[in-house]
């Protein structure tokens, strides 16, 4: 292949712009090309030949068309964290800077050491894998498994994160339209003038399709001006939205459709990079037209050896001529319009090789006159040369046989067409059959009526110009008619200048041409992507792999980023013929999503870095961060950890802020606190079937702490409920379980209790809170409200509406610290006033606004659970809180809590535990009997919640331990095999600090 | 860095569906008092009741706007109504109890009002809703998620939202309103 620029792209009309040079870079080389070109097109006008090496033998493999389906040239795009492996050339468009790389090679694509996988040819044959890499022992398979895992794949994907942004959006049509070729584009221009809402897919940068290169006209406008005018009245219509650069991947049940449109090319200054676009529809138009089919022959994967339809379109579309030597080979009679367009274009094609006898004379004439010579009733059955093609081979073929000798002449490309592949993909997603055409010799999908799928175009077997506008006015009638809507009258058209067809007329089957005697034997490659011969396929059948799924998997033919578009008609046609059937009666394997490759980032990449998942804040989030918090995710809650002052390490901080609640008073922000409001005539009712104590007789402006059960008896969450008139509650659940428990408490009442009068509504967002708590509380509480918080006034457990500030709150005298403390809820929209209104108040006293670490301090001090206990296997009886569940009424969980199991010897139980060194203990840490962690152990049980206790002044923790009850007094071993730890432990009273609850009740 | 593709090409790419020029404007509406009424039983005795007391009922996934005051009906015998009307909101806490429920969340919600010519394709980057005017109708609304975050959408004219969230997640709303 020896490409070079066609000195006449102006009157080529071709898409790419001389006067915009692009510079880039491919293996290290700086080329130039012009804007509108692909990779792969400015590499051939830069006379490169060898362009990548194959998958698995990395034989060198030049470009092989100029479309999707190209199998050969994947390239790496970008590098570092933009690195992106397995880029088809022809679907990637130049840019000033863009770096692309050869992959699959080493240490050079032209010199490529993996070559001599070449030569044991015959040992890497279909299935090498399931037969050799098996024994001598199971575990061989580690061994073999290092290797193979070190030479597949092909690209390499970068290990650092990815810095592009996608984004994800939905779009609701009427119709949907895929591709826009001729019969796509005419279908669009036919519905939006209906006034449906229509959106039209492209897979390629520019609208237009095979129109963009044809020397037809159209109603006395060449293809691509017509194509420009349909472009032009479309953009017109308010209800019509044109995706190029746009791949239709997947469809999927409903009329649901997925797509990704690639933005601003691979720029990385694409902000987003891709957007991935989920597309509902009520009609689709299938119009995604068709590829050249290659043929099968020895030698046939050459570099030089190209798609007819890639050699016509790089001419035509980008001005480049894939050789100085061009021979065609086909089968039908697509190769003397070809021939024709060709001639036209300026490239100079030598021969025209048709494996057919009869040729019509104005074909002949053609080529005559073009200067080329003829070679009718022949074959190409092999080729020269070995980074690129010097020659080929052309041999007599009658009957479906080589007959005689061979002969060879010169030529740098070489340019085959074996008939044409209608893109049935989409169809054959949704579990369509396509059919076999004979005809055509092709696959079509018809597509059934009444399913909202119409066909258009070579999809359908209408190949030529003008049945595939029809098709695609009709299609678009179809759609319309069922959306009721009233179509406009139909356009005429009128087809000219079109000297010879370009359709695959009067096709003679070829499947497989064999090497000739008189010629050393050269690889038939039949899935130039997955290096899959005509012998693989013999192989298959041989063994019995003969249906085409089994096919498939056996030899691969199919797979990987093409999906087969080249290679699948060829390998269903080889396998009837091995099987000596109809293809009808193979069939074709059923193409899954995705159509075209698309990157995982644009199906999962929109919610990364702070998008990755919303997150809540407090209303006092701002002074939180102002005031040196270190923020932390709780769930989606953003809470203070601790605030640091000076050089304080995290230890540090929350002793000192866990001291000043004990000495002083202390203010921590409890606004994550799930909080329900619960209303209603049987408002009592309903919470009294759900909490194991009794809430029905709870007097109004009384709170009290509660336990809820699952139904299988276990304890699932704990809060207080307050009651702040005869029908109307307010509960509070753990941050951690507030929209569980909102939901089990929507489920009971929906399914359970239908007939009670309850409201639930999550008012969690709606109120402020803040824990102040420490002896000096009460007062700071009085110095902010006129209201009377005294102790007589606002005892223990009682829940008081007070103003602050001419604002409304409820206080409630709760206690999570042990001190005794106010628990203070404010409309959440005065949130950061109160809470400064309250720090001032405080000054004095020494307020300390305290963490999560300092709250966790002072709950374990005292004793009490939270999430790390509840942890989903405990019973309220295991955390010593059996007390709490009544025995003189009914609730959730009630009955499945008295299980012999959950009521046997042995359960874990709710224990304190003080390291006897002063080491730090880790939650999760196992708690052992042996005095070293050499020797295996069994775990009794575990360390949940560890912290340093300055009240103890020692490390603390609470614990779950077999018996624990019984067992204080104990040591045993809190255990970390893992993080190299083990240390004596006592077990205590999970109480340490104010047993009594004097401080808490005082 | 300028634009280079070509721009005198065959058959060009169109133009964005989502062209940067045109702006979304997102802006806070401030709303006093934010109330849910629900009632306990469904029937046009309670309906009559309350619209008796607070004015017309939109109908199911309608809202209804008159001068400072705009209900929305969340849900059968559930409304909410966003008013900057003290008289309003006097008549509300006089509701009977008994009857229905009364939720004050005004603390509790933000609201956004989201404007501009492609406001619509805009926000469809984000929940899987049909923005089609014939589809999504002025005066009706929408109980969806955007960006992972329960949300109401209320469409008060062609190209104007307004954007119910909860406070909490409010300014990751924001943020993601503004990036889109």
């Amino acid at each position: 292949m020896s490409g070079y620029r066609l000195p006449n792209r102006a009157r080529l009309n071709a898409i790419t712009v001389p006067e915009m040079p692009c510079q880039f870079h491919f293996d290290g080389k700086e080329y130039e090309g012009f804007a509108g070109d692909t990779l792969a097109s400015a590499l051939i006008a830069n006379g490169e030949s060898v362009l990548a090496r194959s998958f698995k033998y990395h034989r060198p493999r030049g470009l092989f068309s100029a479309g999707s389906e190209e199998p050969n040239v994947l390239v790496t795009i970008d590098k570092d964290a933009r690195r992106e492996p397995n880029q088809r050339a022809t679907m990637v468009q130049i840019y000033d800077g863009l770096v692309a790389s050869s992959q699959n090679c080493w240490p050079s694509r032209n010199w490529d050491i993996g070559a001599v996988n070449n030569f044991a040819g015959k040992l890497f044959a279909a299935g090498f894998y399931y037969k050799t890499f098996m024994g001598p022992s199971n575990n061989s398979w580690m061994l073999y498994e290092y290797f193979i895992r070190k030479a597949a794949g092909m690209g390499r994907g970068s290990l650092e994160a990815d810095p592009d942004r996608y984004e994800q959006t939905s779009i609701y049509p009427d119709l949907l339209i895929i591709g826009s070729g001729p019969a796509g584009l005419q279908a669009a221009c036919h519905a939006a003038r209906a006034g449906a809402s229509v959106i039209l897919c492209e897979e390629q940068p520019y609208f237009g399709g095979s129109l963009l290169g044809d020397f037809a006209h159209i109603n006395n406008q060449r293809t691509n001006h017509w194509a420009q005018a349909c472009i032009d009245e479309l953009l017109s219509y308010r209800s019509v939205t044109l995706l190029a650069n746009t791949v239709l991947y997947g469809t999927f049940d409903n009329m649901t459709f997925a797509g990704v449109e690639q933005l601003d090319g691979y720029k990385a200054t694409a902000s987003p990079r891709q957007r991935h676009w989920t597309f509902r529809t009520k009609q689709l138009i299938v119009a995604t037209g068709r590829v050249d089919r290659p043929l099968v022959f020895p030698g046939n994967d050459k570099p030089g050896v190209m798609l007819l339809d890639g050699v016509r379109t790089l001419a035509l579309k980008y001005g480049v001529a894939t050789g100085k030597k061009v021979v065609l080979f086909a089968n039908n009679d697509s190769v003397y319009g070809a021939l024709a367009d060709l001639s036209k274009a300026g490239v100079n094609v030598t021969h025209v090789v048709d494996c057919r006898t009869d040729v019509a004379l104005e074909y002949a004439e053609q080529v005559r006159r073009v200067g080329s010579e003829l070679i009718k009733a022949s074959v190409i059955c092999g080729t020269g040369g070995f980074r690129k093609l010097t020659s080929v081979q052309i041999a007599k073929w009658e009957n479906g046989r080589i007959r005689g000798g061979s002969f060879g002449i010169e030529c740098d490309c070489l340019a085959v067409s074996g008939g044409t592949t209608p893109l049935v993909h989409l169809g054959s997603q949704q579990g369509m059959q396509p059919v076999w055409n004979e005809h055509l010799s092709a696959f079509t999908m018809p597509l059934p009526a009444g399913t909202g799928w119409h066909g258009a175009g070579a999809v359908i077997g209408e190949y030529s110009l003008h049945a595939a506008l029809k098709s695609g006015q009709r299609a678009a009638t179809a759609a319309l008619e069922a959306l009721d809507i009233t179509p406009k009258p139909a356009s005429s058209i009128h087809i000219t200048n079109l000297d010879l067809p370009t359709s695959p007329n009067n096709i003679a089957p070829l499947w497989d041409v064999p090497s000739p005697a008189d010629t050393f034997k050269q690889k038939a490659f039949v899935d130039l992507q997955h290096d899959v011969t005509v012998d693989d396929i013999k192989l298959a059948k041989r063994e019995g792999y003969s249906a085409s799924e089994h096919l498939k998997r056996y030899t691969t033919l199919g797979m990987g980023v093409d999906q087969g578009k080249t290679s699948t008609v060829n390998g269903m046609a080889l396998m009837a013929n091995q099987l000596n059937v109809p293809i009808s009666k193979i069939g074709t394997t059923r193409f899954r999503p995705p159509f075209s490759p698309v990157s995982l980032g644009s199906i999962a990449g929109e919610p990364v870095r702070s998008h990755l998942q919303p997150l809540r804040k407090t209303p006092m989030h701002q002074w939180h961060v102002d005031h040196g918090a270190e923020m932390m995710n709780i769930g989606l809650w953003q809470r203070p950890r601790v605030y640091y002052q000076g050089s304080e390490t995290l230890e540090e901080a929350y002793i000192r802020e866990a001291r000043a609640v004990r000495q002083f008073v202390g203010i921590c922000d409890v606004s994550t606190l799930g909080k329900i409001d619960v209303q209603g005539p049987d408002a009592a009712e309903f919470l009294n079937r759900l909490y194991t104590n009794s809430v029905a007789k709870l007097p109004v402006g009384k709170a009290r702490y509660g336990l809820m059960l699952r139904k299988d008896g276990f304890l699932f969450d704990d809060g207080t409920t307050w009651r702040l008139s005869k029908t109307q509650f307010l509960t509070t659940t753990t941050t951690a379980n507030a929209a569980l428990v909102m939901a089990q408490m929507e489920y009971y009442l929906n399914v359970w209790w239908p007939d009670l009068k309850v409201h639930l509504t999550s008012v969690t967002d709606q109120w402020a809170s803040a824990a102040l708590a420490g002896p000096k509380s009460q007062t700071v509480l009085g110095k902010v409200t006129e209201d009377d918080v005294s102790t007589e006034a606002l005892g223990f457990m009682d829940v008081r509406s007070i103003t602050i500030e001419k604002i409304k709150c409820l206080v409630a005298r709760l206690s999570f610290s042990g001190e005794r403390a106010y628990e203070i809820f404010w409309p959440a929209n005065h949130g950061d006033y109160i809470w400064r209104k309250l720090l001032n108040a405080g000054k004095p006293f020494n307020i300390t606004p305290y963490g999560i670490e300092a709250l966790g301090t002072l709950r374990i001090e005292k004793g009490h659970i939270a999430s790390n206990e509840m942890d989903g296997r405990v019973t309220a009886r295991d955390l010593g809180l059996g007390a709490l569940c009544s025995s003189r009424k009914d609730y959730v969980g009630k009955a499945l809590m008295n299980r012999p199991a959950l009521m046997a010897d042995g359960r874990l139980q709710l224990i304190g535990l003080v390291a006897k060194a002063p080491f730090a203990l880790t939650s999760g840490t196992h708690l052992v009997r042996n005095e070293t962690m050499q020797e295996p152990a069994e775990s009794e049980g575990h360390v949940s919640s560890p912290t340093y206790s300055p009240v103890m002044e020692k490390y603390i923790a609470l614990g779950m331990l077999k018996n624990g009850r019984k067992r204080h007094g104990e040591t045993i071993y809190a255990s970390d095999p893992l993080g190299g730890s083990h240390h004596a432990v006592e077990i205590v009273n999970p109480v340490f600090y104010d047993p009594k609850g004097k401080k808490m009740h005082g | 860095m300028a634009d280079q593709r070509p721009h005198h090409c065959l058959a060009p790419s169109a133009p964005s569906p989502f062209p940067a020029s045109l702006k979304l404007t997102v802006q806070e509406r401030q709303i006093k008092n934010i109330w849910k009424i629900a009632g306990f039983e469904e029937n046009d005795t309670n309906k009559q009741i309350l619209a008796e007391k607070i004015g017309s009922l939109p109908r199911l996934n309608a809202i209804y706007e008159r001068d400072a005051t705009l209900i929305a009906a969340t849900a059968p015998m559930e409304w909410l109504v966003l008013t900057n009307d003290e008289a309003v909101s006097t008549v509300m806490e006089a509701i009977d109890r008994q009857v229905f429920a009364l939720t004050d969340l005004s603390g509790a919600r933000r609201i956004f009002d989201v404007s501009g010519e492609h406001a619509a394709i805009k926000l469809s980057k984000g929940p899987l809703i049909d923005f089609a005017e014939k589809s999504f109708r002025v005066g009706t609304l929408k109980q969806t998620s955007l960006h992972h975050i329960a949300c109401m959408i209320m469409r008060t004219h062609e190209t104007r939202f307004q954007l119910v969230t909860m406070r909490s997640f409010a300014d990751d709303l924001e943020a993601w309103l503004r990036q889109a």
